[in-house]
C-alpha cells in the first residue's frame, strides 16, 4: 500500500519528466494508430467488396496477430534498428486485424435491403459510402478504434525496453533500479492513460452512433 | 408519366444453362399500371430490374420514351425512376422527413422546395406530417414504413414507379388498405407503374393489365378481365383460377352489366353503388329479400341488377356483345 503512495509521490515530484514520458507514449501511440487506420479502412472495404481477398488477408492478419508483440519488436528491430519506426510498424501491424475485422463485420451489418434501396434511388458508389454505409458502419468500426487504442497504449508501454521512451520507461528502470515507485508511477500513469483514452472515444463513438 | 418498350431482350446469368429472360418483347403504355405475375424463378423481378438498370439484358434494347436507356447515366436514369421494394429499405438513420428527401437532395432541389414536398407527400400517404417528420424509420410500424417507402420513391415526382412486391411482408389487414391507397394515389397521380408480385388476388385488383410470366417468357398480356375470360393456356387459367366465376365477378363494376331503370319500380329496394363490383352486387342480392337491387349513381337511381343480369353475364356467347 506504501508503494502506491509512493508512486503516487513520484508522478508529483518528477511531474516535467513525467509529462515528456507521457508526450512521447502518446505520440508513438496516436502515430500507430493513425497510420493503421488508414492502412485498414482500404484494407478493410477490399475485403468486403472482394470476396475471395477476405480469407487470405484475414487469415494474413490473424496469423500475425498470434505473434507475441515482444517477439515482433525484436524482429522488426533487425529491419528498422532501434528506432520508433520499429515500434510503430508494430502498433500498425497488430492494430490492423482489430481495425479491419471491425471494418468488415461493421459493413456487413448493414442490411441490404437499405444498400440496394440506395442504389435504386440512384445513389452513386461515392454517395452510397459517404451518407449510407460510413453512418450505419461507423459505431463498429469506431468500437475497433476504441480496442485498437488501448491496444497500441499497452504495446508503446514495453517499446520503452528498445529505448524509444514513454511511460513504459518507468517500469523497465523502476525493475533495473528496484525501486517499486517508480514501478507505480508507471502502472497507475499507463492505466489512467488507457482509461481516459478510452473513455473519450467511447464519448466520441456515442455522439456519432445514429439516434434510433 | 412514360413509356417503356422491352425490345428481344434476353438476360442469361453467368453460368446459367437456360435463359433467365427469353427473348421478352413488351410494351408498357404511358399511366398504365402493369403487373408482372408469376411463381418466384419466373423472371419477373429480374425483368423489372433491367428497367433501372439494376439487371442489365444480355441482349435486346430497353427503350424509355423512345430512349435507348443504355445511352443514359444509370444513377441518373435510376433518379427519374420511382423504386420500391419489399423490404422497404429505408435508412435507418435518417428520419422520416430525411428518408423522403434523399432523391430530391441528389438531383439538387433548393431547400424549401424539398421541405413542402415532404409534407405534400406525407399528406398524400396520410401520415401527419407534424407527427411523422421526425421519427426514424424504428419507430414506425410496418404499415407506416411501407407508405414511406412509397413516398420516398415518389418524391421526385418520377413518370415511372418499379415495385418490388411491395406489399409482400404486410399483414394481410394492412395489404387491403395499402392496396386501396396504391389505386387512390394512381388515381390522383396516372403514373406508369411496373409492380411485381406472386399474389393473384393483389394482380387481379390492381392492374390495368397483367404480364403473366412463366420460365423466363411471357405466356399472355391482357386486362385482369380478358385473362380471365380468356386464358391462353392451361398454366394461365389455373394460375388465376379463371375457373372461379365468383372472383371473375369481382372484377366488373355494376354499372357494365345494368339492366334499364323500368318506369315503375319500388323505391325500397335495396340499392348497391354503380362502381361497386359484382361481387358485392351479388352478395347483396343473396342478402335481400328481392330478386333485384337498385343501381345508384351519384344517389339517383340508373337502372337494376337482377341475377339473372349477371348470370347471363357470364355466358358471353349470348350476352357478350350487349353489355360491352
Amino acid at each position: 500500500m506504501n508503494d502506491i503512495v509512493d508512486g503516487f509521490n513520484y508522478l508529483v515530484t518528477e511531474r516535467t519528466a513525467i509529462w515528456q514520458l507521457l508526450g512521447q507514449h502518446v505520440t508513438i501511440s496516436l502515430l500507430g494508430l493513425l497510420i493503421a487506420s488508414m492502412i485498414a479502412l482500404p484494407l478493410g472495404l477490399l475485403v468486403v467488396r472482394v470476396r475471395w481477398l477476405a480469407g487470405i488477408i484475414m487469415a494474413l492478419l490473424s496469423i500475425l496477430y498470434t505473434v507475441p508483440s515482444l517477439a515482433m519488436l525484436i524482429m522488426l528491430i533487425a529491419v528498422f534498428g532501434l528506432s520508433k519506426t520499429t515500434v510503430i510498424v508494430t502498433l500498425v501491424i497488430y492494430a490492423q486485424v482489430i481495425l479491419v475485422r471491425n471494418i468488415v463485420v461493421g459493413m456487413q451489418s448493414i442490411d441490404r435491403a437499405v444498400l440496394e434501396a440506395a442504389r435504386g434511388l440512384g445513389m452513386n458508389a461515392w454517395q452510397i459510402w459517404w451518407r449510407v454505409e460510413l453512418p450505419l458502419a461507423l459505431p463498429i468500426m469506431l468500437a475497433g478504434l476504441r480496442i485498437a487504442a488501448i491496444m497500441c497504449i499497452a504495446i508503446s508501454s514495453i517499446a520503452a525496453m528498445i529505448g524509444v521512451g514513454g511511460l513504459g520507461q518507468l517500469l523497465f528502470q523502476g525493475i533495473t533500479f528496484d525501486r517499486a515507485d517508480m514501478i507505480w508511477a508507471g502502472t497507475i500513469s499507463i492505466a489512467a492513460l488507457a482509461l481516459v483514452c478510452y473513455g473519450l472515444l467511447a464519448l466520441l463513438e456515442q455522439r456519432l452512433t445514429p439516434k434510433i | 408519366m412514360s413509356t417503356i418498350e422491352f425490345q428481344n431482350v434476353r438476360k442469361i446469368y453467368p453460368k446459367a444453362t437456360t435463359a433467365a429472360l427469353a427473348d421478352i418483347s413488351l410494351t408498357i403504355n404511358r399511366g398504365e399500371f402493369v403487373i408482372l405475375l408469376g411463381p418466384s424463378g419466373c423472371g419477373k423481378t429480374t425483368l423489372m430490374k433491367m428497367i433501372n438498370r439494376l439487371i442489365e439484358p444480355s441482349s435486346g434494347t430497353i427503350l424509355l420514351d423512345g430512349v435507348d436507356i443504355q445511352t443514359v447515366n444509370a444513377t441518373k436514369l435510376r433518379q427519374q425512376i420511382g423504386y420500391v421494394i419489399q423490404q422497404v429499405g429505408l435508412f435507418p438513420h435518417m428520419t422520416v422527413a430525411e428518408n423522403i428527401a434523399v432523391v430530391p437532395k441528389l438531383l439538387g432541389w433548393p431547400k424549401a422546395k424539398i421541405q413542402s414536398r415532404i409534407d405534400e407527400l406525407l399528406s398524400l400517404i396520410q401520415l401527419d406530417p407534424a407527427q411523422f417528420r421526425q421519427r426514424y424509420p424504428a419507430q414506425i410500424s410496418g404499415g407506416q414504413a411501407q407508405r414511406v417507402g412509397l413516398a420516398r420513391a415518389l418524391a421526385a415526382d418520377p413518370g415511372v414507379m418499379l415495385m418490388d412486391e411491395p406489399f409482400g411482408a404486410i399483414d394481410a389487414i394492412t395489404r387491403t388498405i395499402l392496396q386501396d391507397e396504391m389505386l387512390r394515389i394512381q388515381q390522383q397521380l396516372h403514373k406508369t407503374i411496373v409492380f411485381v408480385t406472386h399474389d393473384v388476388e393483389e394482380a387481379l385488383r390492381l392492374a390495368d393489365k397483367i404480364a403473366i410470366l412463366h420460365e423466363g417468357t411471357i405466356v399472355q398480356y391482357d386486362t385482369p378481365l380478358n385473362l380471365l375470360r380468356n386464358p391462353a393456356n392451361q398454366y394461365v387459367a389455373e394460375l388465376l383460377g379463371a375457373d372461379d366465376l365468383v372472383r371473375r365477378l369481382s372484377l366488373i363494376q355494376v354499372r357494365h352489366v345494368l339492366q334499364p331503370l323500368p318506369k315503375s319500380y319500388d323505391a325500397n329496394l335495396t340499392t348497391i353503388e354503380s362502381s361497386h363490383n359484382l361481387r358485392d352486387g351479388l352478395n347483396q342480392l343473396l342478402a335481400s329479400s328481392s330478386d333485384q337491387l337498385l343501381v345508384v349513381e351519384h344517389n339517383q337511381p340508373i337502372g337494376m341488377l337482377s341475377l339473372a343480369a349477371i348470370h347471363a353475364y357470364l355466358h358471353p356467347e349470348v350476352i357478350h356483345e350487349r353489355h360491352r
